[in-house]
């Protein structure tokens, strides 16, 4: 062979090889762009609700989401129940996700634009059911009550109906009331307040900040936003007022601004200032701090995680006239979009039933039933710190307080609180501040209408 | 020799296939299919998102909402120009960069010179001084959250040795000394890197020119600012570009520990854009914003390419 054959094969190797190179190359990009461009593969809605899972031999998947799975003994107790459940069943798994509370409803919210709701089933805030009830991506869950023959269902599930429809089951109603550490109040020879004016001075005496010991604590940082407006939101109680009517705020009026002085006040004479939430609770914990806002749902958390100070937790009475408080409810929920719902709708039928319910709120430690006749006066009885803080206080719900802003009750908040903050640490005056988040929130209203 | 010249005139006299109408088409598309899938990633997931980015800034999109993206035309944009505190934030986000640049780079300049002397365990200090560089971000805000806990942090014990202070300061809630604390940690994040460059940049200045500046006479004053400053000179104003970018960005400290506050006094453009769209849901003026922030950058690259090019002129 001459050298110019073998150079002639080389050649004709290597242009071979470019060209399949080439080829190949334009090929997998070709395929990639396609499978990028080519539409989701999104179940069937129709075919989802309709069909059963086939039994394939491999149980099918449901994904739990939710924002509890590692609190304390509320995780603890859904974690069992789902393991009870999945041991009962031949073709279902539930598979529990656990999201940060910071980040559920930004991700839930972003997901439902996005086109589809992540999950199967989906635990939900007060302030997000609605919002999602409004944009159709749930399951109508009436049949869970008849299949469980429930009938007093409690009122605070009028708001998750739609056209007759029942769109979610609450799983934990958390109710604000005021938490305090019964030995720092013996110390200090206090008993409990009966006015605002009160508190303020029961919390200016419990409070010594060279020996780091505070009165009071509640979250007031803009970088945890979500848990600060979670506890402002109660603070329109204490002179019974309303954060909006319909969609109209009301920022500027009395009870409102009356009751963020009082929060300013309970920051300047009794509140460790600057401090995160996690150092808030840890010095709850340690004794630290004597007192807080509490919701109920957070106490069971208290004997995990703080079990020498669980003992000595009691409730004070609430300090003000109306003898309000807010009530929150979260529902549990099925995506429409989901490929699963009958299995879903059997988990949920399960959590329902009577006597499991009942197991689910104790093994929490809530107080508050959803179905009143599950309710054990044996087990509330038993719990030292309800009373008089969590029991016969009139409850009003989010959607009571926010108007139509509780389908845009996050962006009401972030309103409220980065001006409030202003008021914390720019020494703005609660009237001015207001003033400004009643012109950005009056700006929401018209951009949602 | 025989060999090489027929390689020679082979190479230069094309044969009769290289010559084809084929292979001058097949060579003429060769460098566009090699680019080809660079184009084809940039095209998709970075000028795509850009183009929907732009055009969502023209439209009012509600999230989580059944209705439909509705075109808006310049509203957003108007709404932004009028928005007093949009003005802030722009303000904010310069004096933030422009510190950052200065603290960043004095001390990255620092440590470089004294690296670039020999001493004792020198390579050990060298790599302990790329720690704050490497610990990822999220461990540092929470180191830094600790330290200046108002009612744990060993700052305390420092700042109560001074004159006039007998409470615990509040560094994170009080506007200036929140914005003074991002400043520092973020310079202390960033220092590392930029010393190394300046310190590769040092070594590579020929150490006679010292030698004869010395023997003329020159002081270590004039050593600095006649020989080494312009020796980096080049590298200085790269990284100033650089800094200017990466602090620009600086999203996980800052909404870590402020959220971009107290008062509004941490909030940069990118904190701006995310609490726009993730806290306050108004997706459509967060995409104004974010082509706001945009065009800043560009900017600052376009200053990097024109200084580029300025550099490229005087060099030819």
């Amino acid at each position: 062979m001459s050298d110019h054959d073998v150079r002639q094969q080389n050649e004709a190797r290597s242009l071979l090889n470019r060209r399949d190179f080439l080829r190949n190359a334009t090929a997998l990009a070709g395929i990639g762009l396609l499978a990028a461009c080519a539409p989701a593969g999104q179940p069937d809605a129709e075919s989802g609700s309709a069909a059963p899972a086939v039994s394939t031999g491999k149980k099918q998947q449901v994904r739990y989401l939710s924002w509890w799975f590692d609190e304390g003994n509320r995780g603890e107790t859904w974690l069992n129940f789902v393991t009870e459940f999945n041991e009962s069943q031949t073709e279902i798994e539930v598979v529990p996700e656990n999201i940060p509370f910071d980040q559920y409803t930004t991700k839930t919210i972003v997901g439902a634009q996005s086109g589809q709701l992540d999950g199967d089933i989906i635990m939900a805030t007060p302030e997000l059911a609605p919002r999602l009830i409004q944009a159709d991506l749930l399951v109508p869950l009436d049949d869970v009550l008849t299949r469980n023959n429930i009938t007093d269902l409690s009122s605070a599930h009028d708001a998750l109906r739609k056209e007759g429809n029942l769109y979610g089951l609450d799983m934990v109603t958390v109710a604000f009331g005021i938490l305090y550490n019964q030995q720092r109040y013996e110390e200090a020879n206090i008993t409990p307040a009966k006015t605002p004016d009160e508190w303020v001075e029961v919390s200016a005496a419990l409070t010594n900040r060279d020996e780091q010991k505070y009165g009071f604590f509640a979250t007031h940082l803009v970088s945890e936003a979500s848990d600060f407006w979670f506890q402002l939101e109660e603070w329109c109680m204490p002179y019974d007022g309303i954060w909006a009517e319909g969609k109209t705020p009301l920022l500027t009026s009395d009870p409102i601004i009356k009751g963020l002085k009082l929060f300013k006040q309970m920051y300047d004479v009794a509140m460790p200032q600057g401090a995160d939430n996690p150092t808030g609770y840890r010095l709850f914990q340690t004794g630290a701090v004597a007192q807080g806002l509490y919701v109920s749902a957070a106490v069971g958390a208290f004997t995990k995680d703080a079990p020498e100070l669980y003992p000595l937790l009691r409730s004070a009475p609430i300090p003000w006239e109306s003898n309000k408080s807010i009530a929150r409810i979260h529902p549990m929920m099925i995506n429409k979009d989901s490929s699963v719902i009958e299995e879903a709708l059997e988990f949920v039928t399960y959590m329902y039933k009577p006597d499991n319910y009942r197991r689910m709120v104790e093994g929490c430690q809530d107080v508050i039933f959803a179905q009143p006749s599950a309710a054990r006066q044996e087990y509330l009885d038993n719990l030292e710190w309800l009373k008089p803080g969590f029991s016969g206080v009139e409850y009003v719900t989010p959607f009571d307080i926010v108007g139509d802003f509780v389908f845009n009750f996050n962006e009401f908040g972030q309103i409220v609180i980065t001006n409030f903050a202003d008021v914390l640490n720019a020494g703005k005056s609660v009237e001015d501040a207001m003033e400004v988040a009643q012109k950005q929130a009056e700006e929401l209203a018209e951009r949602i209408s | 020799m025989s060999e090489l010249a027929g390689a020679s005139g082979r190479a230069g006299r094309p044969n009769q296939s290289e010559t084809s109408p084929r292979a001058r088409r097949r060579r003429y598309l060769l460098p566009f299919a090699l680019v080809l899938p660079i184009v084809l990633y940039e095209g998709l997931l970075i000028v795509y998102p850009i183009a929907q980015g732009i055009y969502g800034s023209f439209t009012r999109i509600e999230l989580a909402s059944k209705n439909p993206p509705v075109w808006v035309g310049w509203d957003n944009y108007e709404r932004m120009f009028s928005d007093p505190a949009f003005w802030k934030v722009i303000q904010t986000t310069l004096l933030f960069t422009a510190l950052v640049i200065v603290v960043a780079l004095s001390v990255g300049l620092f440590t470089a010179l004294l690296f670039n002397r020999p001493f004792h365990f020198r390579p050990v200090a060298r790599g302990m001084l790329m720690m704050p560089w490497a610990i990822p971000e999220v461990p540092v805000v929470m180191i830094f959250i600790w330290i200046l806990s108002p009612q744990f942090g060993v700052v305390n014990i420092l700042a109560r040795l001074l004159p006039g202070v007998t409470q615990n300061p509040q560094w994170l809630q009080v506007p200036e000394l929140a914005m003074g604390w991002m400043v520092l940690i973020s310079s202390w994040k960033a220092f590392p890197f930029y010393s190394l460059v300046i310190l590769a940049a040092l070594q590579a200045i020929p150490q006679e020119l010292y030698e004869a500046a010395k023997v003329d006479g020159a002081n270590p004053l004039q050593l600095f600012w006649r020989i080494t400053i312009p020796s980096i000179g080049t590298t200085l104003e790269l990284l100033v570009v650089l800094a200017a970018i990466f602090s620009f960005k600086q999203f996980t400290i800052i909404f870590l520990m402020t959220g971009g506050g107290p008062s509004g006094a941490t909030e940069t453009i990118v904190i701006r854009i995310f609490n726009t769209a993730f806290r306050f849901y108004d997706y459509s003026y967060a995409t104004a914003l974010g082509v706001a922030g945009f065009v800043v950058s560009l900017v600052v690259a376009f200053f990097f390419i024109l200084m580029q090019a300025r550099r490229t002129q005087e060099a030819a």
